[in-house]
């Protein structure tokens, strides 16, 4: 920010303060449309500014209150209103019955209220007393009532009666107030504006349509000598047709409407309220003579007709920028602009019509508002203008006008303006309405994007839905449906992984997977114009039609598409942007957040088809399980575009999945790298730090990520389940059962969290609570994820054959991971139980199911898990083979540590032949040690590598003094074996009786973190050999009762030891000197 | 024990004479004398939660100045002005020499009302500010002195038209924009304005 950008900034700001809150977004856009620095700067500006506002209430306001603040009229910032909130049910003015309240402005209330007298329903709008207390006001109602008195149409707004109840009493007994109101029909349906700023540009017959009874409406009070002068889009309202009619408009807000005073029945004291040479009325919608202060004509009204229609037909203003009176003077000097430059297909006969309303002198355009429509109709507009006066060619629907010779005279009178201060009193007039229907969703909401389909048979834009939720997925206010659970319906539906999603299917899905809302969109192309249709559906209760929904087309020309072109034409990436920040919008996310959270969805994917086109094939691959082909497509993305950083993280997730660590942080740092990092979205770079610093046993770290993450996104459920693992590893447990219990509601059907907060409660002893999420998992059609739960559970309380018999039911799983896992855990519960030769058997299974899988990286997991299996049957060299193999296939960090356990036991135990094999061994993971930009976890395995080699050179005493630097940097919560197990060799080398026992105690202590927690192993099975547990109970008991000791710790362990081992005698631990 | 460097003292008067005002070292001198007294003697008591009110501060040192040297203040405004400055500097000194460049240590995010006048103000918040204030002075510096003026010496809109010779409404309205300007800057983690680089975590 340059001091030039804020001098800019503070202006525009300054400016926008002046105007209604409503009016503010619509002005600084136009005001810094060039520049996004200043525009983002003037939104965060005014964004802080509400939230200072929102302070101050709250504030005392103790001692030199501020003087600043009289800056900002009330009107603008108002104060609670003081009007008594009428009740259901009260009566006003003993007629008037008060069925509900609709709507709440500056100025008062709107209610719904029954007529007992003529008994119909009527809206009823009431003034704030001290806004009553005001004659000019109460005149200027009274105004309004009394010209709309004058018009008598169905397509003008009715107002029936201006009434006062003196000394209304409230039926909540409160002090009686004189309640001032007016009462109007009640108008069920959107303003003109509301439906324009939700759909964009109408079809030409529903433009049409409105048109006729819009111009039906301001001909009939042309002709009771009224002049509207205010006629725009927020006072036109559309209400649906009953019994298949069409939507009726009404013509609303007469409150600036200006009366000849030489009219017929016109009334003298309309003048005393009369400002002379004050401007009124709309200034985007301003005839250029409103605008010079001239005198306002019928053309007057002709002119802003003109500016509707094009408004409709093109989706855009004609001028757009006009939002001060400044502004909206140039077009006392421009060209009208005309509406085929911005819609090139529109029929000439529109173009003509809207043209004629624009002139800038108000005697070249068409003399009558009816005119306008038979023009659109194919009438000659010179023919037209030569009857000046009255239009005797105006189609048979109208009534033949009166003849009024003196009409034309009366119009032209000196400028007499009514206008109060400077701010519209006219009520928006959607106010008034029910609204049977809001786009807008709670914070958190899950919505669903489908694919956006490509009609415009350019293969290449297939793609485009990437884009579209690069922006939506910045959102800190909705949460998109995830892929996985997208397929995962898909599957429920019976249905492939590559359907073709047709609008049907998309509700179907957004109805299984409770997404509040579906966003469908569709991108075609006429000759060289594009339309990108988006709609937001509130779907129904079946997938037949939404309930609801709000649509909207962007419409662009891009003639310099260059079809073999590999980079995305800048055009349509605008456009995608602007579409999702109006979904973004439309489902109720702050201006603020979408500036804020809004990188551009080409910078945080890729500016490239090529690249983009791979990124889908991998997306498409991964959801159906084929996770190393995706990670093929993701190469080839990032080789087409090497900034391409998200293709890089998403690398990085499969990669870590896949157990291929190495490559997959090589994927993160590249994404996290200095050079792409500002590619990512700020949701992604903080999920992707809190990843790499979990794999690398970072955990603080983590947590830290994770917490960044869920201060910008607190609805996304990711920011609370991820730092799950890291916080368990920090023993700190109660903080993740809250985090995920606050994750919970926001994915419900998510099985993450609720299966991760059952392990929680587990580990905290908390079996009863964890069997509450096993039900609800398993109502939620998630009865695998119950199972494994369960599998623990049945471990936990000793049924052995029921965890066994649930681990064989997964081997049949449709998840591949879930399939694969099945047989190492099944291996891990039968080598708990002693079954060594079982579990081999179960590894071997699993094998053969890698191979079919050619998963490398699983199969090294194996081998190693088998290693050990083989050091406990004492088949030594099988066991180093092993280890050989499997580290050489992965020999990742964590391969490493595993390795390090396995060799380490093997020297302690093993033959002499087999111990040089084990120094051999280990000196090849010192060779090939992971690099210390694996920060920690590197750290870590060299610490413990090292120390095993000390303990293989036969020199404990070092090897202690290594591993007790390795523990500082070891997981909080996890195994210390390998300081047992140093300090057992150290008494054995040592034999000093005098201080045997205090190392004893030590090693019992070492041993107590995984012995004394059997739930802890199975939190994150894939961290341990198999037998682990049973392992480090039977040291810990065996040390016990070598050392007599005889706790109640120690006893629940020796009970658990005997359920676990029924024939068998803990290890005697210490032998006195190596074999 | 941190004092103001020299050329800081002479950079105050030589910023107070080019506004026309006069003022001498001793005024200065004595004014900062007083305000550090005044600080010391309230972080010093027992059970303090080391913050301090700016605003009493300065008012007490006014009154005990002007009672006991009888110094002669132009008028009220520019020992204020003075006083906001020096403030500043014992606030951001106290805060450094409590090794509190690391921010974050248990400081939760500055909080202001719309007056600009905190409550009790401990000296890393004032760190926090006055890091702002120095990003803000780049792109607005009579909009960040009059920050400077409100927060570290509590003036009202009145005196701080005054001090920088603007018209009150000017001041008012300045008061406006760089309000919710500092606002948004010390939110935790914001990241908008991003030109102007890291932001601190608060």
């Amino acid at each position: 920010m340059t001091p030039e950008q804020w001098e800019r900034a503070k202006d525009i700001f300054d400016a926008a303060l002046d105007l209604a809150p409503d009016k503010r977004a619509a002005y600084i856009h136009s005001a810094c449309s060039n520049d996004p620095v200043v525009f983002s700067e003037v939104e965060s500006l005014l964004a802080a500014h509400a939230e200072v506002c929102a302070i101050r209430k709250k504030a005392d306001g103790s001692f030199l209150r501020p003087d600043r603040f009289d800056l900002m009229p009330d009107l603008f910032d108002p104060p609670p209103p003081p009007t008594p909130s009428l009740q259901t049910g009260e009566v006003i003015s003993g007629r008037f019955r008060i069925v509900r309240q609709l709507g709440r402005g500056g100025m008062g209330e709107v209610y719904e209220a029954h007529d007992s007298e003529l008994g119909v329903l009527v809206a009823l709008k009431t003034l704030h007393p001290e806004i009553a207390a005001n004659p000019e006001v109460l005149n200027r109602f009274r105004q309004e009532v009394r010209i709309a008195h004058r018009i008598t149409h169905s397509n003008v707004c009715r107002t029936f009666h201006l009434g006062r109840d003196i000394a209304h009493v409230s039926s909540d007994g409160s002090d009686p107030v004189d309640l001032t109101f007016i009462t109007m029909e009640v108008l069920d349906g959107k303003s003109l504006y509301q439906i324009l700023k939700d759909t964009g540009r109408l079809p030409l017959d529903r433009a049409h349509a409105i048109a006729i009874q819009m111009a039906e409406a301001i001909e009939a009070a042309h002709r009771a000598g009224i002049i509207h002068r205010d006629i725009k889009p927020g006072n036109v309202m559309v209400c649906s047709g009953r019994n298949g009619e069409g939507d009726r408009v009404a013509v609303t807000d007469f409150g600036l409407a200006k009366v000849d005073g030489s009219a017929p029945g016109s009334d003298a004291d309309l003048s005393a309220i009369s400002h002379p040479g004050n401007i009124i009325g709309t200034p985007a919608y301003m005839a250029p003579e409103q605008l010079d202060l001239k005198p306002v004509s019928p053309a007057t009204d002709i002119y802003s007709f003109g500016l509707v229609l094009y408004e409709m037909v093109t989706g855009q203003k004609a001028f757009p920028g006009s939002h001060t009176i400044g502004e909206a003077r140039s077009r006392l000097v421009e060209e009208p602009p005309s509406p085929r430059a911005v819609f090139p297909d529109l029929p000439a006969e529109w173009d003509k019509a809207i043209l004629s309303c624009l002139q800038i002198d108000p005697a070249d355009r068409l003399h009558h508002v009816t005119d306008v429509i038979a023009v659109i109709e194919g009438a000659d507009p010179a023919e037209l203008s030569k009857s000046p006066s009255i239009n005797t060619g105006a189609p048979p629907r109208w009534p033949a006008p009166q003849p009024q010779p003196a009409t034309r005279r009366r119009w032209i009178l000196p400028t007499v303006a009514i206008l109060l201060f400077c701010v519209s009193l006219s009520w928006p007039a959607y106010r008034l309405y029910q609204w049977r229907a809001n786009s807008t969703v709670a914070s958190g909401t899950l919505v669903y994007l489908a694919p956006v389909k490509n009609e415009t048979g350019e293969k290449q834009l297939d793609n485009i839905t990437e884009l579209v939720r690069a922006g939506l997925s910045q959102s800190a206010h909705i949460n998109l449906l995830d892929a996985g659970r997208v397929s995962e319906i898909l599957q429920h539906m019976t249905k492939s992984p590559d359907t073709a999603i047709t609008p049907e299917i998309a509700r179907e899905i957004a109805m299984r997977g409770n997404a509040p809302r579906l966003i469908t969109g569709v991108l075609s192309k006429a000759g060289n114009t594009f339309s990108l249709a988006f709609t937001i559906e509130q779907p129904d209760n079946q997938p037949g039609r939404p309930r609801h929904s709000w649509p909207k087309t962007w419409t662009w020309n891009d003639s310099a598409v260059d079809q073999s072109s590999t980079s995305i034409s800048p055009k349509l990436l605008e456009n995608i942007r602007e579409a999702s920040d109006w979904i973004r919008g439309r489902v109720g996310e702050s201006d603020n957040d979408i500036v804020r959270l809004g990188a551009r969805p080409e910078d945080v994917t890729t500016g490239s088809w090529e690249a983009l086109d791979d990124y889908e094939q991998a997306l498409r691959l991964s959801n159906e399980g084929r996770r190393a082909d995706a990670v093929l497509a993701l190469q080839q993305a990032v080789q087409k575009d090497p900034q391409f950083a998200l293709a890089y993280a998403m690398m990085g997730d499969i990669l870590i999945s896949l157990r291929r660590e190495i490559e997959g942080f090589r994927a993160y740092d590249k994404a996290l790298d200095s050079g792409l990092r500002n590619r990512l979205t700020r949701k992604e770079e903080d999920r992707i730090r809190g990843m790499r610093a979990v794999d690398t046993a970072d955990y603080q770290l983590a947590v830290d990520a994770f917490h960044d993450y869920t201060i910008n996104y607190k609805n996304d459920y990711i920011g609370w389940t991820y730092p799950t693992i890291p916080l368990r590893m920090l023993k700190r447990d109660e903080e993740a059962i809250a985090n995920l219990k606050a994750a919970i509601p926001l994915a419900p059907d998510n099985s993450f969290a609720p299966h991760e907060l059952a392990n929680e409660l587990i580990l905290r002893d908390r079996q009863d609570e964890a069997l509450q999420w096993v039900a609800y998992l398993k109502n939620h059609n998630h009865a695998e994820s119950a199972t494994e739960v369960e599998i623990v559970l049945a471990f936990l309380n000793h049924h052995y054959d029921d965890a066994l018999r649930l681990t064989n039911s997964l081997h049949n799983s449709a998840s591949l991971l879930r399939r694969s896992n099945s047989y190492g855990k099944e291996a891990g519960l039968l080598a708990e139980i002693g079954d060594y030769k079982a579990a081999i058997k179960a590894i071997d299974q699993g094998l053969v199911d890698d191979d079919a899988q050619n998963n490398s990286a699983q199969r090294a997991e194996r081998l190693l898990n088998r290693a050990y299996l083989e050091y406990k049957l004492q088949d030594y060299s099988s066991c180093i083979r092993d280890v050989d193999t499997g580290y050489v296939l992965n020999p990742s960090p964590q391969n490493a540590l595993k390795v390090d356990t396995i060799l380490g036991n093997v020297y302690a135990v093993g033959p002499l032949p087999i111990t040089s094999a084990v120094r051999l061994e280990l000196r090849k993971v010192m060779q090939t040690l992971p690099q210390p930009e694996y920060g920690n976890l590197a750290e870590l395995v060299q610490l413990r590598t090292l120390g095993e080699t000390q303990l293989a050179d036969h020199r404990p005493e070092l090897a202690l003094k290594t591993f007790q630097q390795a523990d500082k940097k070891d997981e909080l919560a996890g195994s210390r074996e390998y300081v047992g197990r140093a300090l057992v060799a150290l008494i054995a080398k040592n034999d000093n009786p005098s201080n045997s026992n205090r190392l004893l105690e030590q090693a019992m202590a070492a041993y107590s973190p995984i012995a004394l927690r059997p739930a802890f192993i199975w939190s994150n099975p894939n961290h341990f050999l198999p037998g682990e547990f049973a392992d480090a109970l039977s040291s810990y008991v065996g040390i016990a009762s070598q050392l007599r000791i005889d706790s109640p710790e120690v006893r629940r362990a020796k009970l658990n030891f005997a359920l676990l081992r029924k024939n068998q005698t803990s290890n005697l631990v210490v032998r006195t000197s190596r074999p | 024990m941190t004092v103001i460097p020299d050329e800081d003292i002479t950079r105050l008067l030589l910023e107070l004479r080019k506004g026309g005002h006069a003022a001498d070292d001793r005024l200065i001198n004595a004014v900062y004398r007083e305000l550090r007294r005044l600080a010391a003697s309230y972080l010093r008591k027992e059970g303090h939660d080391q913050s301090l009110q700016p605003t009493e501060l300065v008012h007490e040192a006014y009154l005990h100045l002007n009672d006991k040297d009888k110094i002669k203040w132009q008028n009220r405004s520019h020992f204020f002005a003075v006083c906001a400055k020096v403030m500043r500097h014992i606030l951001v000194d106290r805060a450094r020499s409590r090794g509190t460049e690391k921010r974050g240590a248990g400081l939760e995010w500055v909080e202001f009302n719309e007056e600009f006048l905190p409550g009790p103000v401990t000296p890393e918040q004032a760190l926090v500010v006055h890091e702002a204030l120095e990003r803000f002075e780049k792109i607005s510096p009579r909009q960040a002195y009059a920050i400077e003026l409100r927060y570290f010496g509590g003036l009202t809109n009145a005196e701080i038209a005054e001090v920088i010779e603007m018209n009150e409404r000017t001041v008012k309205r300045d008061m406006v924009s760089a309000l919710a300007w500092c606002h948004k800057e010390l939110k935790p983690r914001s990241r908008s304005g991003s030109t102007t680089g890291e932001h601190p975590k608060l």
